[in-house]
């Protein structure tokens, strides 16, 4: 994740100055025609309709709801059904033919994975971009300010980005959510709150450069306003940086949620996230009573993390060929 | 070159007060008003008011804030970084060992990743689009989208745990009772060298696999741009071997770059390995600074925020005076 | 190498990512010291009880397949803890689960419970003293030491040192969590406050010591056991000793600590200056604690034999792997535990303070499916009462079903008028997974009366910070409760005193004062009277009141290695008796 950052930043602080206008149709025409990429974005496409109506869809057909405790669906033992499996008949040891059908089999509680594995893609989507863009817009907010008004407002900002970089992210984060509590909308600002700094500094290096350049202070004498400096000047730099960033970090941030949830803090349960699922999987052993139970959510996981890299890298690359040594 | 220095290194003091600020700021003033404050988890669960107010005025929690901070500052000046009353003992002995723990996990990850890193990047940096390449490239990113914590626990059960069932990736096809490698558990390496890397291979693995991912991305990256470059072209042409030229100019123009990206992930690592640490066992900074969290240990949560904050502040300080010095582009703009 | 060691499995149960195992002991509100959570009673009585146990076996070795000689100690043993297992190495401080399995090893008190499994295991048999002379209609015990009491260092224990350790355990610099219990010890509520500095109710001569009671106290010989009695000498500091020293030097059991790294180790290992004839007990040279390890990935180090035993509740899914396989059957034991799980019904929280609400919770959980999550029924019973089941002073009543009676418990929702839906918070840890699923059906089971439960998961610490604080008006809770003793009073009493809504111990808030006459008048009996009386306060207070909804009693299910013998879980401490335990 650091380097990729890095390697971001540096890009944009190579790229100096505007690009030429052309750029964004010919990195487009460029992305398109690259297979990798395209099959990535179907299958963020596929992704996000599985979040959108993958769910209810599921839970119609099977008549299984997301947080719905299927007690016949645990043997006596307690042991949840696998793959395929229909629901146990009351002496919780043989299999009832008519009874109900789980795909994918069941959870410790008796719920439907599927259907879970599906709602979960709700919750890391819907979490993950919104932590996105709320990172963005304090990112960008505050590198525009620190880089336009320059002075000891620019020096405070830059000692508090590197300040809070230094944190180490997931301890702290773990900690302030003990310390506030569960819940979706804190889950969103913490991990917002780990994630601004490179927009920050992505914005802000742009907007040095660009106040630098000499054609703006040309185009100030001839009265063009600020807006106009901003989406003419400063915009071509930074949207392919933040673009870039903004696919990875999409990516980063479902792992991230993820990683709370296993650590108990994150979205509060009964609601579904891969990382929750995931956690309970494992720590509790019972992936080695069914190891779909792990399997289900570890491979969404590392299908939509894929996805998202193979998009970014994609991008990157439309927008610099030289950079992928093409 | 030498105000550059002083004014960064000056940077990186005031970055260390304030992460002192902030880290002491969170947990000692915050905390209070969840009701879980550092007095009530001391005093225990059932304590009285009275006792309360005692361990209250004993650890000094009465004072104004800014005394506190005051207080704490001082002692840390003096390398005490406070006392656990949940472990009763000093901070800094539980600090010390949990990063020298930390740090053999992560320095030997290190050495992996590199190893691993540096052959596939720089083969697919040599021959761009080349089968090894695309192989290459496939296997990063996999390796970049797999999560930590499904990773360990799934190679310690496959590599640790089921050869001594006698099965191999699920298949029974060893003799029960095979140790190849052990399912967790941590030794110093001051009392026996020789386990204290068996029991930190698969702990290494696991870690490195993650960062390999990103480094032969990255060191790809750099290899394609260099060969691209003049300099390497007119060497191919002069007659030089591929390989020859790869190692000596490539390999050396891209060292420092790497090397400023190791020390800025080796800073981050040392505390957010604790998802291989807590599986495996390894009684680390990540591992103690959790647990300290989960039991309101407050000293020992500030001490390791601190500790990993000021190796990522020095880690940080140390890279951007290098990229300075190395990068004069940067030099100009205004410097990191 | 001995791998095994039993390994304690505190309350915290499942792996999770810490294992922060705490037992919960209710101390007696009028306790004003410090307490740390939950004590592990570690009952681990020795082998056979009082009296030289002939249980040596046949063959003498250790090597042989049956228990070695008397006096006899070989082998090492390996075990596993979790980092949050040992709460205090002080002999008068600790309190949870694995601390007092631990102190049953280091320490003899007074007098002690009998190394046998199961309720026979509840049983009193001389210790350091013989069996008091009980006097004065019940006020005064008069205990007689027994010759071969010695600390490890070769001194002998003294009455005077006894009397010093009961003093150190309710001395308030040292602020242990039991001094609550001897409150009708005369002069000791002076003393706990810091008032006086001795305590004139405890008497010595050369070779007694006597204890006057202010009334009657029908648990006054159980107190006596406690772990926190363990026999210090006199002139040891008033205030907490954490470094496991005191244990080093003056150890009174079989076992005496060889080293303690907190965090990371602890070695115990046989103590030669225990007298066996004070009770056959030990028969491993070296017990290594390695602490720090999960639960789920110690249980795989078990099957692979590079591990003895582990001292934490094991996971479902290890349950259901172990029960399945038939060649692990000899490792594996299931032992009934004096402890209840339960939730707790904030009677100060709206509507629980409408007492047909509480009974309709009572009647809306389904208490099959959750010990379902806890590890199905190998791993408990279902109990709608407070005392658990196997006490002595348990007698089944059935009042709430097993299973949910919906009808019911709408019906009494009807008729409390309480304005539905209604949301209440139910607090509980989260790491320890079992908990988490365990709200997760209980959410579901409250939904169709009416009530939507909000489930906050925080660490074990966290959540005990909130729970026992009055002020935080916490409307539910699942918890798991140990008793400190094989008596009533240590549930009911310390937990559900009317006449103390607001101790902490007490997170029902409950304080109906119609009960207060019975539950003061319950502690002084003694005998049948006293186990007929607790049998009817246990039926009366959830007949009518409703404090808590009781949900099962959980059993100690644990995973050994093949060289593990002599496995005994002490249901009076609750916790493994590693003294009973031999290398095959």
């Amino acid at each position: 994740m650091t380097a990729e950052m890095q390697a971001i930043e540096l890009d944009a602080a190579a790229q100096g100055g505007a690009r030429p206008v052309g750029l964004r149709i010919t990195a487009l025409r460029r992305l398109r025609r690259d297979p990798v990429s395209m099959a990535a974005l179907s299958l963020l496409v596929l992704l996000v309709l599985a979040a959108l109506v993958g769910g209810p869809l599921a839970a119609k057909l099977t008549g299984h709801g997301p947080d719905q405790q299927f007690a016949n669906a645990l043997a006596a033992n307690a042991q949840p059904i696998g793959i395929m499996q229909r629901t146990y008949l009351p002496n919780g040891t043989t299999h009832n033919p008519h009874g109900s059908l789980f795909i994918l089999g069941a959870d410790a509680l008796g719920r439907d994975t599927l259907v879970r594995v599906l709602y979960g893609a709700r919750i890391s989507l819907l979490v993950a971009t919104s932590a996105t863009a709320l990172a963005l817009i304090i990112g960008i907010s505050l590198g525009l300010l620190s880089g336009y008004l320059g002075g000891w407002v620019d020096a405070v900002v830059n000692r508090l980005t590197e300040t809070a970089m230094a944190f180490p992210n997931l301890l702290l984060a773990v900690g302030i959510a003990v310390v506030i509590g569960p819940g979706l909308l804190n889950v969103v600002i913490i991990i917002a709150l780990f994630t601004w700094y490179y927009p920050a500094r992505i914005v802000r290096g742009a907007t040095i450069a660009t106040k630098g350049m000499t054609f703006v202070a040309a185009a100030r004498t001839v009265g063009a306003g600020n807006r106009r400096i901003l989406v003419v000047h400063l915009l071509p730099q930074v949207w392919g940086p933040l673009l870039v960033y903004g696919t990875s970090i999409i990516a980063n941030n479902i792992i991230f949620e993820a990683g709370l949830s296993y650590l108990g803090v994150g979205v509060p349960p009964p609601t579904p996230s891969w990382g929750q699922m995931l956690s309970d999987a494992v720590t509790s052993n019972m992936y080695q009573a069914d190891l779909t139970l792990a399997l289900a959510p570890g491979l969404a996981l590392v299908l939509t993390m894929l996805a998202f890299n193979l998009l970014g890298d994609g991008i990157r690359d439309a927008l610099d060929p030289k950079a992928g040594g093409r | 070159m030498r105000r550059i220095v002083a004014k960064r290194l000056l940077g990186a003091v005031v970055q260390i007060v304030l992460v002192t600020l902030l880290a002491w700021f969170l947990f000692y003033v915050i905390a209070r008003f969840t009701g879980a404050t550092p007095a009530q988890r001391i005093a225990g669960k059932n304590a009285t008011r009275q006792q309360i107010e005692l361990v209250t005025r004993l650890l000094g929690l009465n004072k104004p804030y800014w005394e506190q901070y005051l207080i704490f500052l001082n002692h840390l000046v003096h390398g005490n970084l406070g006392f656990s009353y949940v472990q009763m003992r000093p901070v800094s002995a539980i600090i010390w060992p949990a990063t020298r723990a930390t740090a053999s996990l992560v320095l030997g990850a290190a050495v992996v990743w590199l190893l691993i890193a540096a052959p596939i990047g720089g083969y697919g940096g040599l021959r761009p689009r080349s089968a090894g390449d695309i192989a290459g490239r496939a296997v990063a990113i996999l390796g970049m989208s797999i999560p930590v914590f499904w990773l360990a626990p799934m190679i310690s059960y496959f590599f640790g745990y089921q050869p001594t069932q006698g099965e191999l990736l699920g298949l029974p096809v060893l003799p029960v009772g095979t140790s190849i490698f052990p399912i967790g558990g941590y030794v110093d390496f001051g009392q026996d060298p020789a386990a204290w890397a068996y029991h930190l291979i698969l702990p290494w693995i696991t870690l490195a696999i993650g960062l390999a991912a990103v480094y032969i991305r990255f060191i790809r990256t750099l290899t394609a741009e260099q060969l691209a470059e003049d300099y390497a072209r007119t060497a191919k042409a002069k007659g030089a071997s591929t390989t020859r030229v790869l190692i000596r100019h490539v390999g050396r123009n891209i060292a420092p770059a790497v090397t400023v990206l190791l020390g800025a992930d080796i800073a981050t690592a040392l505390t957010g390995v604790f998802f291989v640490e807590t599986v495996f066992g390894i009684p680390g900074l990540g591992f103690t600074g959790l647990s300290a969290i989960e039991n309101l240990d407050y000293p020992v949560i500030t001490g390791v925020i601190l500790v990993a904050a000021v190796i990522a502040v020095i880690a940080n300080t140390i890279v951007d005076l290098l990229h300075s010095v190395l990068d004069p582009r940067l030099r100009r703009i205004g410097g990191p | 190498m001995s791998k095994g060691a039993e390994k304690k499995v505190d309350l915290s149960a499942n792996e999770g990512r810490s294992e922060r195992v705490m037992r919960k002991r209710r101390i007696s509100l009028k306790r004003p010291g410090v307490a740390l959570a939950a004590t592990a009673v570690l009952l681990v009585a020795a082998c056979g009880s009082g009296g030289n146990g002939s249980n040596g076996g046949s063959n003498g070795g250790s090597n042989g397949s049956g228990p070695p000689k008397p006096g006899v100690a070989t082998g090492t043993l390996l075990g596993a803890m979790s980092s949050g297992a040992i709460d205090s190495m002080d002999p008068n401080r600790w309190w949870f689960a694995v601390t007092w399995g631990l102190a049953n090893a280091l320490c003899t008190t007074l007098v002690r419970y009998a190394d046998k499994p199961g309720v026979a295991g509840t049983d009193v048999v001389p210790g350091t003293a013989n069996l008091p002379k009980v006097t004065d209609n019940g006020l005064v015990y008069t205990f007689t030491m027994r010759p071969g009491a010695r600390f490890s260092d070769g001194q002998p224990i003294t009455p005077a040192d006894v009397k010093y350790s009961f003093e150190r355990l309710m001395n308030p610099k040292v602020a242990t969590g039991t001094g609550g219990y001897f409150t009708d010890l005369i002069g000791a509520s002076a003393y706990m406050a810091g008032k006086a500095n001795n305590i004139p109710g405890i008497t010595t001569t050369a070779s007694t010591i006597s204890f006057h009671l202010s009334e009657p106290d029908g648990a006054f010989l159980y107190k006596t056991a406690l772990p926190t009695t363990c026999p210090v000498p006199v002139g040891t500091p008033m205030k907490p000793i954490e470094d496991g020293s005191l244990e080093m030097k003056y150890a009174s059991g079989p076992f005496k600590i060889a080293s303690y790294s907190p965090s990371r180790q602890l070695v115990l290992v046989f103590n030669k200056n225990y007298d066996q004839a004070l009770g056959v007990r030990g028969h491993v040279a070296k017990i290594v604690f390695t602490i720090g390890d999960e639960s789920t990935q110690a249980v795989l180090q078990i099957q692979a034999g590079q591990l003895d035993f582990q001292t934490s509740n094991l996971a479902t899914a290890d349950i259901i792997k172990l029960s399945q396989n038939k060649a692990l059957a000899a490792q594996v034991h299931d032992s009934p535990r004096p402890s209840l799980t339960y939730i707790f019904l904030n009677n100060e929280v709206p509507p629980l303070n409408n007492v047909l609400v509480r009974k309709a919770i009572n009647y809306a959980v389904n208490r099959t499916a959750i010990l379902a999550q806890w590890g199905g029924p190998l791993a408990g019973a279902p109990s709608d009462q407070i005392i658990p089941a196997g006490q002595a002073d348990y007698k089944k009543y059935t009042i709430y079903p097993n299973t949910p009676n919906l009808a019911m418990a709408k019906k009494l929702m009807t008729q409390a008028h309480v304005k539905l839906p209604v949301t209440l918070v139910l607090r509980t840890q989260n790491d320890t997974p079992g908990f988490i699923n365990m709200a997760q059906v209980i959410q579901a089971n409250l939904k169709p009366i009416g009530i939507n439960v909000k489930i906050i998961g925080t660490p074990n610490s966290v959540n005990s910070s909130f729970i026992v604080n009055p002020k935080a008006h916490v409307p539910l809770g699942i918890e798991p409760w140990s008793l400190d003793f094989p008596d009533g009073e240590s549930i009911i009493n310390t937990g559900l005193d009317p006449s103390q809504p607001n101790a902490p111990p007490n997170m029902a808030r409950w304080g109906d004062k119609a009960f207060i006459p019975s539950f003061t008048h319950v502690l002084g009996l003694q005998g049948a009277a006293r186990v007929a009386a607790y049998e009817q306060l246990d039926e009366q207070v959830m007949a009518q009141q409703a404090p808590y909804a009781p949900l099962f009693n959980p059993k100690w299910y644990d995973f050994v290695s093949s060289r593990v013998g002599g496995y005994v879980y002490s249901e009076a401490m609750d916790a493994i008796n590693y003294n009973t335990i031999y290398i095959k």
